[in-house]
């Protein structure tokens, strides 16, 4: 809301300038969005007075002037030519910044010097309506003989400094210069007056003119009509005008301005219609019929519903209640009766109106957040009174009042102990009265409660917290002090789940992984890109109604795509090695169209590029992933999604063969869908699943007090007998006396038949209970043979 | 014999200490200590003394022995000090050359910044809890006091999914759950994904990320949300940062405030960061409208609380003067790896 201040002056005594009245508002809640001296942006702009003007002696198209503008007479060089000989023109002088972003420097034109600039109304941003002959080609020429040196901004008549304060939406009256002339007085301790609303009727009856009718007083429980005849329209003058430029309303004509004026005012709304367009002379005011149209007044045709409120004439609907007018319905050049509409229209059904429309306006803005049906009376008359004093026609006796709103004030009782309990600091009764008093809550003591009579306008004030922060705001919440929390203790604590991701992120990045955060939109051409299949279930996602953009209008349901698209994008850039992480949220529908909330369940991916890594470095780090986890049974199995690498993709599973991802190289097809040459290499998994396996029973276990016995087996087998599963089975068949075994070579070659390979085994065998012998060795060793030999066909090499 | 002796261990001292290598002290020691040696072949003389000499040459003989055999060890130990010496030279090595460790990743910008707030609440007691990201508009607005067509509800443009299925605004549902699963006292803060309907710009993202922090128990006043933001800021930026609490707005809390800490860049001084104001805007704030504690079957009678939102995605840029919010969503590894 953007109130000048001089309008805010006119109800309150504001003797503090504008950076300290400011201040003071926001300290008791008007947060403020700016503060601009209109005159400021004419700053080094002076009148100044032509005393010659002779031809340049090298451009036939310049003129050099000698100007006087009050400290001195400068030399200046122009290219107008409809400047005279004692003209007073508007001169910019060296060093000012121009409203049109110029900046003026001494400067040599064709090797004259020149000291500043004679302006056009252009490129002081003026319109005609701003100073008459602003939009003339040329040099602006300025008709009132003023003296040189006058700062422009006199001339303009531009003295104003205009405020725009944020209003929150518990505070649709402070939009309006007398809810934020309330505030002002309130935060300055001053009398706030109030506007004159005092006017004459010129006789007649309203009756004869018009009737209304409100059938849905649900959504319109007041209106109030009002004629006034032998209208002349006009523009409405200067000082109206200037009022309404500062606040950002362009003035049209009086009627119509005085409409503005009191919405600006009053924070109420006004409608004018032209009488001769409410055929039959009646105002119904009912619900649309589904299907209904009208063209606005921006020339738009829209259909209405049951849930939007029209304002009708006899046979027709004229304007849409609260939005805006229908486009015949407005003031004319030739109109000499007008009927007056203020409303309260229900906040709730204009904004759904307003948004199932898509028309915002001043009026329906305000209505949105909520009028009071007191102040729709006092703006009428208000209208009525500026209409009397523009001379703008005769107001016609009576007004049509369909009123179905108790208007009688709201009365809360309010324990003072209460307001305490909540601020923390003992505040006596009596200075709390005299708090509410200052913001226009009538409060008085009567036995031990505060009995506070609650303004028309002010109804975001429902109970004791809301009174609590009258007084709270008002008093300074820098006089409260600052307490410590006192009460029950409670400790600290995160859950196991985010220790394990905290556990994760500090491994990962010791593995000299990145942490990277995407957002959680996607797509379906996303999952074509990813390969995925018509029926893949990662195709079932959450859509957005009224996304971004269809790239966007899906949660993702696999946080591949996004990792793929980040490592492009950093290969793109000529980043050529790095390993990143990111880990956050999947959105698994459970059907779709969806009727509850979707699972989301928290994902880890993984990606590595460079000529240091493969398929094992990443597996390195999955695995030791497992180990600080204390995730038990790390074991992969070749296999995976089909965007992975043929050959080179495995399933990651925990003990008992939970599986909690996969992990590979991704397929060619894919790297080519984003852009890629560079081999990477992605882990994807499921966090739930994998934190679900943790096992951090920690139990000592007595060392060793016999030796252990280390041998070595090697096995010929066929390639493609992985070497996982022979290592599976030489565990299995070892028994307890089989401390340990891990594969230590992998060989194919000359030395070997075709299709075959040789696996070498290094085995501890250990007894708690004594020193195994030889014999007990073999025995075991040959036991694990023979299931090699049954397994995989395996012939010791 | 005595003076044989002593020529002996004469000419044994100055070999021995003339010796050029080790193979040379072995030599000299078969030639004096070995089986044919002049020292043992005086010991194997000495049958031929006299019962009164024998002791005395004894003692000699074996004095002497001692004597050769120690000049010949320390002579093999200089020999062998030395050899050790001269290997460790030619192994020599320059320490300046690259260590093998394997580099450092990072965690993202917003992650560090997460942790240093959430560790200051998680010392204060407060525990740290989660909330679903598709939420009932149920408990993303109407329990929060912002009922359907509610003017607030324009301050928060909103991604819907159903009709009552919204993408969170805010982390604010987080405490309608907890206060309908939770009895008092509660001491609670949700960090979490939050969705707007902004398009991306140098100061909007569609997502961004909050924390939420609520309070309930017996007597929680406006002074004690006073008292525990202070010592949040304080610990965040220092202990000589200053609070300003501005009154403000929000639906679900009353009396709210906004709150200014003492700009982290210039110390107050006034800088780009803050627009010259020696503060800056760093979160909302207020005590729980009864409203809403009553929504989730708390009676306000008997308990009272406060919350607080801070934007982390704001206090990240503010913290590292990140001059573009789309750098935290983009994952430059050159952005990224500012951060170790």
């Amino acid at each position: 809301m953007i109130a000048p201040t001089s309008w805010l002056k006119d109800y309150v005594d504001i003797q503090v300038d504008a950076a300290q009245l400011t201040d003071k508002m926001v300290m008791i809640g008007n947060g403020v969005e700016r503060i601009e001296d209109l005159a400021q942006q004419y700053d080094g702009v002076v009148v100044g007075k032509i005393l010659s003007l002779t031809k340049h002696p090298d451009a036939d198209k310049l003129q050099v002037c000698q100007i006087d503008v009050g400290s001195e007479t400068l030399q200046i060089v122009t290219g107008a030519d409809n400047v005279f000989e004692g003209a007073n023109v508007p001169v910019a002088t060296v060093g000012c910044h121009l409203p049109c972003g110029m900046d003026i420097k001494k400067g040599k034109l064709r090797g004259v010097e020149s000291l500043g600039m004679l302006c056009s109304g252009e490129e002081l941003n003026l319109k005609e309506e701003d100073y008459p002959g602003a939009e003339v080609y040329g040099i602006m020429i300025i008709q009132e003989d003023v003296a040189p040196g006058t700062p422009l901004a006199k001339v303009l008549g531009v003295d104003d400094t205009i405020i725009e304060f944020e209003i929150g939406a518990n505070r649709p009256d402070c939009l309006s210069i007398l809810g934020l002339a309330r505030e002002a007085g309130a935060a300055l301790g001053q009398e706030v007056a109030q506007p004159d609303i005092s006017f004459t009727e010129s006789g007649d009856d309203i009756h004869h003119y018009v009737q209304v009718e409100v059938q849905d007083p649900d959504l319109c429980p007041r209106y109030i009509a009002r004629a006034i005849t032998d209208v002349v329209i006009e523009p409405s003058p200067a000082w109206m005008q200037k009022r309404l430029s500062a606040a950002g309303v362009r003035p049209i004509n009086n009627i119509v301005d005085i409409t503005n004026f009191v919405m600006l005012e009053t924070g109420q709304p006004m409608h004018a219609f032209d009488l001769r367009e409410i055929t039959g002379g009646k105002i119904v005011v009912r619900r649309a019929q589904d299907g209904e149209k009208l063209v606005l007044l921006d020339g738009k045709e829209k259909e209405f519903t049951s849930s939007n409120l029209l304002i009708c004439d006899a046979q027709k609907p004229i304007g849409v209640a609260g939005v805006m007018g229908g486009q015949d319905s407005g003031i004319h050049e030739d109109t000499a009766t007008v009927i007056f509409e203020a409303a309260k229209f229900m906040y709730g059904n204009i904004r759904q109106t307003s948004r199932a429309l898509g028309v915002a306006t001043e009026a329906s803005m305000r209505f949105s957040k909520g009028t009071d049906a007191v102040t729709t009376k006092m703006a009428m008359d208000r209208a009525l009174h500026l209409v009397q004093q523009l001379g703008a026609g005769k107001i016609v006796c009576g007004e049509i009042d369909v009123l179905a709103e108790d208007l009688t004030p709201k009365v809360l009782r309010v324990d003072p102990n209460r307001v305490n309990g909540l601020i923390g600091k003992e505040i006596s009764a009596d200075t709390m009265i005299t708090l509410l008093n200052q913001v226009g809550i009538q409060t008085q003591m009567e036995e031990g409660m505060l009995t506070c009579q609650i303004p028309s306008f002010r109804g975001d004030i429902e109970g004791s917290a809301d009174i609590a922060e009258e007084v709270a705001r008002m008093y300074g919440y820098d006089n409260i002090e600052a307490e410590v929390m006192t009460g029950e203790i409670i400790g600290g604590k995160l859950s196991s789940y985010d220790a394990s991701v905290d556990k994760i992120r500090s491994l990962l990045t010791c593995e000299k992984y990145y942490e990277c955060i995407s957002y959680s939109f996607t797509s379906q051409a996303m999952m074509d890109k990813l390969g995925l299949g018509e029926d893949d279930p990662c195709r079932k996602a959450v859509e957005i109604i009224n996304p971004l953009g269809d790239d966007k209008s899906l949660l993702r349901t696999t946080l591949v795509p996004d990792m793929l698209n980040i490592v492009a994008n950093n290969l793109n850039k000529k980043n050529t090695e790095f390993r990143l992480f990111e880990i956050n949220k999947v959105f698994v529908p459970e059907e779709v169209p969806m009727k509850d909330l979707p699972k989301e369940y928290p994902m880890l991916c993984m990606a590595a590029v460079g000529k240091e890594e493969d398929f094992f470095t990443l597996k390195g780090t999955v695995e030791k992933l497992f180990e600080m986890l204390k995730v038990p049974g790390f074991k992969v199995k070749a296999g995976g999604a089909a965007y992975f690498h043929l050959g080179r993709k495995a399933q990651i599973f925990a003990k008992n063969n939970v599986s909690v991802g996969e992990m590979g190289e991704i397929h060619p097809d894919i790297m080519k869908n984003f852009g890629m040459k560079q081999r990477v290499y992605m882990a994807y998994i499921c966090l739930a699943q994998l934190l679900s396996c943790i096992e951090e029973n920690i139990v000592f276990t007595a060392l060793p007090k016999y030796p252990a016995v280390d041998r070595d087996m090697a096995v010929i087998v066929d390639v493609a007998v992985p070497a996982g599963e022979v290592l599976d089975s030489i565990i299995a068949a070892g028994g307890n006396k089989l401390e340990n075994a891990r594969l230590f070579d992998v060989y194919e070659g000359e030395q070997l038949e075709a299709g075959k390979k040789s696996l070498a085994y290094e085995m501890t065998f250990r007894a708690s209970d004594r020193t195994l012998t030889d014999e007990e060795v073999a025995h075991v060793m040959d036991k694990i043979l023979t299931r090699l030999t049954r397994d995989f066909q395996a012939v010791l090499r | 014999m005595r003076e044989q002796l002593e020529s002996i261990l004469q000419s044994a001292q100055d070999e021995i200490l003339a010796a050029a290598d080790m193979n040379q002290v072995n030599e000299l020691r078969v030639k004096y200590l070995g089986k044919k040696g002049s020292v043992t072949a005086l010991s194997k003389a000495m049958g031929t003394l006299s019962p009164q000499e024998r002791p005395v040459v004894g003692e000699l003989l074996s004095k002497v022995r001692g004597q050769v055999e120690k000049l010949i060890s320390d002579k093999l130990q200089e020999f062998q000090s030395q050899l050790k010496q001269e290997k460790m030279k030619q192994e020599t090595i320059d320490v300046t050359l690259n260590s093998k460790k394997l580099d450092m990743g990072g965690l993202h910008p917003l992650t560090k910044v997460y942790y240093e707030v959430r560790d200051i609440f998680v010392k204060m007691g407060f525990e740290v809890l989660s909330g679903p990201e598709v939420e009932y508009d149920k408990y993303n607005f109407e329990m929060l006091n912002i009922p359907k067509n509610h003017p607030a509800r324009d301050m928060q443009d909103t991604f819907y999914v159903t009709e009552d299925i919204v993408l969170r605004t805010h982390t604010s549902p987080v405490q309608v759950r907890t206060m309908l699963s939770q009895k008092p006292p509660i001491r609670m803060i949700c960090p979490g994904r939050t969705y707007r309907t902004d398009d991306v710009d140098a100061t909007h993202s569609p997502i961004f990320n909050q924390i939420e922090g609520l309070v309930i128990g017996k007597n929680i006043t406006f002074a004690h949300l006073k008292g525990t933001i202070n010592t949040f800021l304080k610990e965040l930026y220092g202990s000589d940062t200053k609070t300003k609490f501005r009154p403000g707005y929000f639906p679900f809390t009353e009396p709210s405030a906004e709150v200014d800490a003492t700009c982290a860049m210039c110390k107050g001084k006034g800088c780009p960061a803050c627009k010259g104001a020696g503060m800056i805007e760093v979160l909302g704030c207020g005590m729980v409208n009864p409203k809403v504690l009553k929504n989730c079957g708390i009676d306000p009678e008997e308990y009272s609380g406060f919350a607080f939102g801070l934007g982390l995605d704001r206090l990240t840029n503010i913290k590292y003067r990140i001059s573009d919010i789309r750098y935290l969503y983009e994952n430059d590894v050159r952005f990224l790896s500012q951060f170790r």
